[in-house]
């Protein structure tokens, strides 16, 4: 496949093949390269990474201030009976109480309203943590540019 | 020592899998012990349909009580079952009920155990995932000897099966890599084990030459030798390989075909380098194997590859996939071979093995020692007779109840 490279260092006497798949890989990596894939450095692919991770900063907010209200975007079995007219909404929520028990018998919406409330916690939950860890990438990418930065100044210092 | 061995299916007719593992075991360890093998009257592990007549036979010398199996599988409710079970956080009981689903459900079985229990020393149960195997640990807990079989699938993630890997009296693991993935998970490292896996049936006398003659194969192959199905990684197999064979054209070098030999469960693709012969006997198995560049096997989940033992027992390196950990480690161990993780190191591996006719002898006689030295009957006999002796030291000490 590579006929230009050079051939394997091979102990035929006392074989590694860890180190003889290594070599492969080394090999593959750079006939990729040379056919005009970008060359892999850690800093390359953590700014990819980053790309495809750092969510907009307004998209951040809208997020972080959502789910911070459970109340406006959860359902649970007490929106069965939940009014908000009012005066008038007492009354209804008071008759909706009443109701309830036959309601329930025709049909039990409350248990899958609850499962889907703890799917949606669920889900809240794990985009709180995602958000947390958006914000600890966006500090240690701030933290990387600065001492990149840094370190180019310094080269440029030298080379100058 | 009376010994029981269950097991989902037991027949000459499987050639495969945990079920000849333990076919194997039995007739090896049969001549110093007493031997009663215990399974179902299924033969078709997807439905578990009776085939076999119920009751005692006679299957190379032993005696093999068969169960019927109550409830065929029912593959639509065992599937919604599993996705629940890998998928999602489940109960306990769902989980039992995606085990009754997956069976071999053998009530008669489990009755049985319960009675005769006492009849014998210890129950040597294979697969930790089949109904079978979770019914005797519930009877008879204090004389399980258990051979999980495990993949890194979903399955054994399962709590369910936690007590079970934990009150096993020992365990036979089939690899390093096997006993750590258990571990892990299960945290059962006080339980007394090994890594044993299984002997093969010992290689006869073969000539590639001939086989290539027999078939009418001129040109170097590699081999791949098995069940052709998604489930072993075939459909990777088949893409990479006529990339391969594409590439190699192109630069003006004759690729290698690629003999396939076993049962058919996918489509094989129609292509000028592949060649599928249909399942072959002991005999050409090993004179393809003889013949061949090197063994490939794609698969990504094993729990141990026994065509990887008959490769070497030839002395015929091997190419693995090297997202499977156990392929790889025993590929590492052995020195008997090469792994891949991609198309494009499958691709150069298998371009340095059609090259060095050196390299490809030097890790098949690496290849050949690891397997006497660790897998050739002798020696698993020896392991299984260490571990029965040992438990068997502890119970006369009063170490165990039953």
């Amino acid at each position: 496949m590579f006929p230009d490279e050079p051939s394997y260092r091979i102990d035929y006497d006392d074989l590694d093949v860890v180190d003889l798949v290594s070599q492969i890989r080394a090999k593959v990596d750079r006939a990729t390269q040379n056919i005009g894939t970008p060359p892999r450095t850690p800093r390359a692919d953590a700014e990819q990474l980053w790309k495809h991770l750092l969510v907009p900063d307004d998209h951040l907010e809208e997020l972080r201030s959502l789910l911070s209200a459970p109340q406006d975007w959860n359902v649970g079995p007490e929106d069965l009976v939940t009014s908000r007219r009012g005066v008038w909404g007492d009354l209804v929520r008071a008759v909706r109480h009443l109701a309830r028990p036959l309601l329930k018998l025709v049909a039990n919406a409350e248990l899958p309203l609850y499962k889907q409330h703890k799917i949606n916690l669920g889900i809240a939950a794990a985009l709180q943590q995602l958000l947390e860890e958006n914000a600890r990438l966006r500090a240690a990418l701030a933290a990387d540019n600065a001492t990149s930065k840094t370190r180019t100044s310094s080269c440029d210092g030298r080379a100058n | 020592m009376r010994l029981a061995v269950v097991v989902q299916r037991y027949g000459v007719e499987i050639t495969g899998g945990a079920e000849l593992h333990a076919r194997l075991v039995c007739e090896h360890l049969a001549p110093s012990h007493d031997i009663t093998v215990l399974t179902t009257c299924a033969r078709d592990y997807i439905t578990w349909n009776n085939s076999y007549p119920r009751g005692i036979a006679d299957v190379n010398g032993l005696p093999v009580w068969r169960f019927p199996v109550s409830r065929s599988r029912d593959p639509v409710r065992f599937g919604k079952l599993q996705e629940r079970v890998f998928c999602r956080e489940h109960s306990l009981a769902t989980a039992r009920a995606w085990l009754d689903a997956q069976g071999p459900y053998t009530p008669a079985m489990s009755r049985w155990i319960r009675r005769n229990k006492g009849a014998f020393d210890y129950f040597i149960c294979f697969s930790y995932r089949y109904w079978t195997t979770f019914e005797a640990m519930r009877a008879v807990p204090n004389k399980v000897i258990l051979v999980p079989t495990a993949e890194p699938d979903p399955a054994v993630e399962i709590p369910l099966f936690h007590s079970m890997f934990r009150d096993a009296r020992a365990i036979v693991y089939n690899s390093h890599e096997e006993r750590d993935m258990i571990i892990g998970i299960t945290r059962n490292q006080r339980v007394p084990g090994d890594v044993v896996g299984v002997g093969i049936i010992e290689p006869p006398e073969t000539c590639g030459e001939r086989f290539r003659a027999a078939y009418g194969i001129e040109k170097p192959y590699v081999l791949y030798l098995g069940r052709i199905d998604d489930n072993k990684g075939c459909p990777q197999l088949f893409d990479y390989y006529t990339r391969l064979y594409a590439s190699m054209l192109g630069s003006g070098t004759e690729p290698p075909l690629l003999i396939l030999a076993g049962s058919a469960a996918m489509e094989i693709p129609i292509h000028p380098g592949i060649r599928y012969l249909g399942r072959v006997d002991e005999h050409d198995k090993y004179a393809a194997l003889a013949g061949a560049l090197c063994l490939v096997m794609p698969s990504f989940y094993e729990s141990l590859s026994m065509v990887l033992l008959e490769a070497w027992a030839v002395g015929r390196p091997v190419l693995v996939n090297g997202h499977c950990d156990v392929l790889r480690g025993q590929t590492v161990r052995s020195r008997g071979g090469l792994y891949y993780l991609g198309q494009a190191e499958f691709g150069e591996a298998l371009r340095v093995l059609s090259s060095d006719a050196r390299l490809c002898q030097t890790m098949g006689q690496s290849g050949r020692t690891y397997y006497e030295s660790n897998y050739r009957w002798p020696v698993i006999e020896s392991k299984y007779e260490a571990i029965l002796e040992q438990l068997a030291a502890v119970d006369a000490n009063g170490g165990a109840t039953g």
